[in-house]
């Protein structure tokens, strides 16, 4: 494993791949820094331009970008007091405030140094864990992965912000919209009404365009951040010094670690993981009361877990083809794209491409750490583009990107109706994630379900008798109705 | 103040009939679109690239391979049949056209479309397990036949596909009494094979001949007229006495109202391209046969297996 991992950062070091990550990364960070544009729209209108690049190129930049939104939301977090993304959510809360009282730069400093740690430590999970757990999924047939998908989409219904009924109502939609096309047990048309274009389903990558980058797009176009009141990068700070960083590594490590298991679990990302850990980090801080006045603890806990929640979610992603965040799914359907299955299989059939990942992500971070600690000010003035250069050629580029795919007009109109579906979902307050993570997972169910049952020759029974199966059907059920129990007991 | 750009739109349509009406004498004149209803990278493109490659020289024209996947390629075939028929939007496809033509999802059928070439075929192969008792083809007979002793053989298929119909063929032979488990296309359902969720499988030479020659799965015959070169020990089925010949072929369609002329212009240069040794070692590289048919030959052969796999599709696929 070593020699293989040594091996792939010798060839994304390259000079190519190494640009490609380089762009990936610093335009992430652009996109993260911008509020209202965020990763997930950036890594789908980037996929399509990938289409005929070497898969490792695809997984450079992408990755790239991946790394790098997460860390520039930051930038706005704490100049603007409006999350860049959604996952530097928690970070305004003490950034901002830090940057009023005169300190913008320490705050900004704390954010990226917190972000690397919080990378780099999901990066070692991401390496060690990987490997094991690719071999117990490789022993998974159909029952398992049944359970196993079950129980993925339980857990992110009810991770999820807001209510577990909204999130579910979410899923539910994203899986109806998984059901036309052909039938995957008798190759018959089902639920096409007729059209024949309905025969191949709606295209992922269109309906990925259309919720995340058509819909921000529509609903930024009548907006004006530059009101918003910005505070300037012109004071003279010195750089963090090194002692403050170190009295910051408990808080660190257990951020990372919070951070890289919440994006493990699947589909829930950067903003559950900001979350989680900054509350816990005042909870066990001595000084509770500073917390939302500016106090570096809850920069640094926000940060290092948003970005250590990138590693965990490509954990279950490369072993077991399971998105662990919504940006995981648009890099599912990049391999696809390549005639790359994720999975377990992935470290035999793809093993360059696992160590692909593991790499890009490493050299992502260390470019995110140099570019943004000296790249700041630079940086701080990108964030005050008005939206009205920026949506109509992003919108240009999610057309192009849709057709790119199958060279269909259809998925153009798809995409389209999506981004509209998208902007009830936000009038709604219907979370996004699960409508996408049933989407994408539904088809998985099915199959394995249907194939899970010709194989045990209809017998319902056998889900029962496979341990595997029943301790994951065990743990949706008790998912599943764990909120009934919760609100007996008072908060 | 409409009327000039609805002049000019005029004047453009009138241009774009003028194209479409063009004669054989200059064609082809300007690049031509090539459809593969499947997805980039698979091997129905891999080789439709490998061909257009070599097709573009002796053409002396683009060509630019357009991938239209989704619905069992009746997607991408439909598109094509429905596109102007001046030759120059062309479908690269294989058997898959006609079993979803069988089916009914493709819904214009093989008819929408007259063949230009057959460029090559992908012989197939029965395999097992390794460690299977099934060694012969009357073993795998004896274990798939009515009234077998223990439980049903699992055959890997990809539902209403080719392999699902090369399997159909196969057990066409006999009173058979099997459970099809939808493991995917090739290489889906070799895993499947290897990690022991199916018992068996039908597979093109090219995709399963790594597997074959690491031991981890095992041939057992060939439907193939003669053997094939990487597997010189592997016996046909009519060796073994049964008469059974299918294969996926590569062909090469246009639209049904394409003129003859431009047709054979495009069957002509396809010979060409062919018969030139450097592209057919290609081929053979990649365990693919070459199997060039043009004409009235080919669309004899083509109505015939459209006839086998409708009668299988009717017996048991739609029929169930």
């Amino acid at each position: 494993m070593i020699s293989e991992l040594s091996a792939s950062f010798g060839l994304m070091l390259g000079l190519e791949p190494f640009l490609y990550i380089l762009i990936g990364t610093v335009s992430g960070i652009v996109i993260g820094a911008i509020p209202g544009l965020n990763g997930a729209m950036l890594v789908a209108l980037t996929l399509p331009l990938t289409y005929g690049w070497d898969p490792l190129h695809a997984i450079a930049i992408l990755v790239g970008q991946y790394v790098g939104s997460i860390s520039g939301g930051l930038v706005s977090a704490t100049l603007l007091n409006i999350p860049g993304s959604p996952s530097s959510m928690m970070t305004t809360l003490d950034a901002a405030p830090m940057a009023r009282k005169g300190r913008p730069l320490r705050a900004l400093q704390l954010g990226i140094i917190a972000s690397f740690v919080g990378g780099v430590v999901s990066w070692v999970a991401l390496v060690f864990l990987s490997p094991p757990l690719a071999k117990i999924a490789l022993k998974f047939g159909p029952h398992e992965y049944f359970a196993l998908v079950l129980a993925a989409l339980m857990l992110i219904s009810s991770l999820s912000e807001g209510s577990m009924l909204k999130a579910l109502i979410s899923a539910c939609i994203g899986m109806i919209v998984a059901l036309p096309g052909l039938d995957t047990i008798t190759a018959q048309p089902r639920m096409t009404f007729g059209f024949s274009q309905m025969m191949a389903g709606f295209n992922l990558l269109a309906v990925l365009l259309g919720i995340f980058a058509v819909t921000q797009l529509l609903s930024d176009a009548g907006r004006d951040l530059r009101k918003a009141e910005r505070v300037r990068l012109d004071v003279k700070e010195s750089f963090i010094s090194l002692a403050d960083v170190a009295r910051q590594g408990v808080n660190l490590l257990r951020s990372s670690l919070i951070g890289t298991w919440i994006g493990i679990l699947p589909g829930v990302g950067g903003s559950v993981g900001s979350i989680v850990s900054y509350v816990t980090a005042k909870n066990m801080s001595r000084k509770p009361e500073e917390f939302g006045q500016g106090c570096d603890e809850g920069v640094v806990a926000s940060e290092a877990a948003n970005n250590a929640t990138v590693g965990g979610a490509l954990i279950p992603m490369i072993t077991m083809g399971i998105p662990g965040s919504i940006i995981d799914v648009i890099l599912i359907a990049a391999l696809t794209l390549h005639n790359i299955r994720p999975g377990p299989l992935l470290f035999q059939n793809n093993a360059e491409i696992v160590y692909g990942f593991m790499s890009t992500m490493m050299i992502a971070n260390i470019l995110m750490l140099v570019v943004m600690l000296f790249g700041i000010r630079l940086l701080a003035k990108l964030i005050d583009v008005p939206s009205k250069y920026l949506v109509p050629v992003l919108l240009v580029l999610c057309v192009v990107g849709a057709f790119a795919v199958n060279n269909r007009v259809f998925d153009v109109w798809v995409m389209f109706a999506f981004g509209v579906l998208g902007l009830f979902f936000r009038w709604l307050k219907l979370p996004v994630a699960p409508f996408v993570i049933g989407f994408i997972l539904t088809p998985i169910a099915e199959t394995n379900f249907r194939t899970a049952l010709i194989l045990s020759r209809n017998d319902l029974l056998d889900f029962l008798t496979r341990p595997v199966t029943a301790v994951l059907l065990a743990v949706s059920v008790v998912v599943l109705f764990l909120p009934l129990f919760r609100k007996r007991r008072p908060a | 103040m409409f009327r000039k750009p609805l002049m000019a739109a005029l004047t453009a349509s009138l241009m774009l009939f003028n194209a479409s009406a063009v004669s054989a004498a200059d064609y082809p004149s300007k690049p031509i679109k090539v459809i593969v209803p499947n997805g980039a990278g698979g091997s129905t493109d891999i080789v439709s690239r490998l061909v257009a490659q070599a097709y573009t020289s002796e053409l002396g024209t683009e060509l630019a391979i357009v991938n239209m996947g989704g619905g069992g390629t009746s997607i991408g075939a439909m598109e094509a049949a429905g596109s102007n028929a001046d030759g120059y939007t062309l479908l690269s496809t294989h058997e898959a056209f006609l079993t979803s033509s069988a089916l009914g999802v493709n819904t214009m059928g093989p008819s929408s479309v007259r063949p230009i070439a057959q460029v090559a075929k992908e012989v197939i192969v029965l395999a097992v397990q390794k460690g299977s008792d099934m060694t012969s083809l009357d073993d795998f007979y004896a274990a798939a036949k009515k009234g077998h002793t223990g439980d049903s053989l699992n055959i890997g298929i990809s539902p209403g596909a080719a392999n699902h119909f090369f399997s159909l063929s196969v057990l066409s032979a006999i009173d058979h009494d099997v459970t099809f488990v939808p493991t995917g296309g090739g290489a889906s359902t070799l895993k499947a094979l290897m990690g022991g969720t199916i018992n068996a499988g039908t597979f093109a030479v090219s995709e399963s001949i790594e597997a074959i020659r690491s031991g981890d799965v095992v041939p057992v015959a060939l439907f193939n007229d003669e053997r094939h070169p990487d597997l010189p020990d592997t016996p046909t089925a009519s060796e073994s006495g049964y008469d059974i010949n299918v294969g996926l072929h590569y062909v090469w369609y246009a639209p049904v109202e394409t003129p003859d002329d431009v047709v054979s212009i495009l069957a002509e240069a396809m010979t060409r391209t062919v018969s030139d040794d450097a592209f057919e070692k290609s081929l053979v590289e990649r365990s693919i046969t070459p199997a060039m048919m043009t004409g009235s030959e080919l669309e004899e052969a083509l109505g015939s297996r459209y006839a086998q796999v409708e009668e299988l599709a009717i017996k048991y696929v739609v029929g169930q």
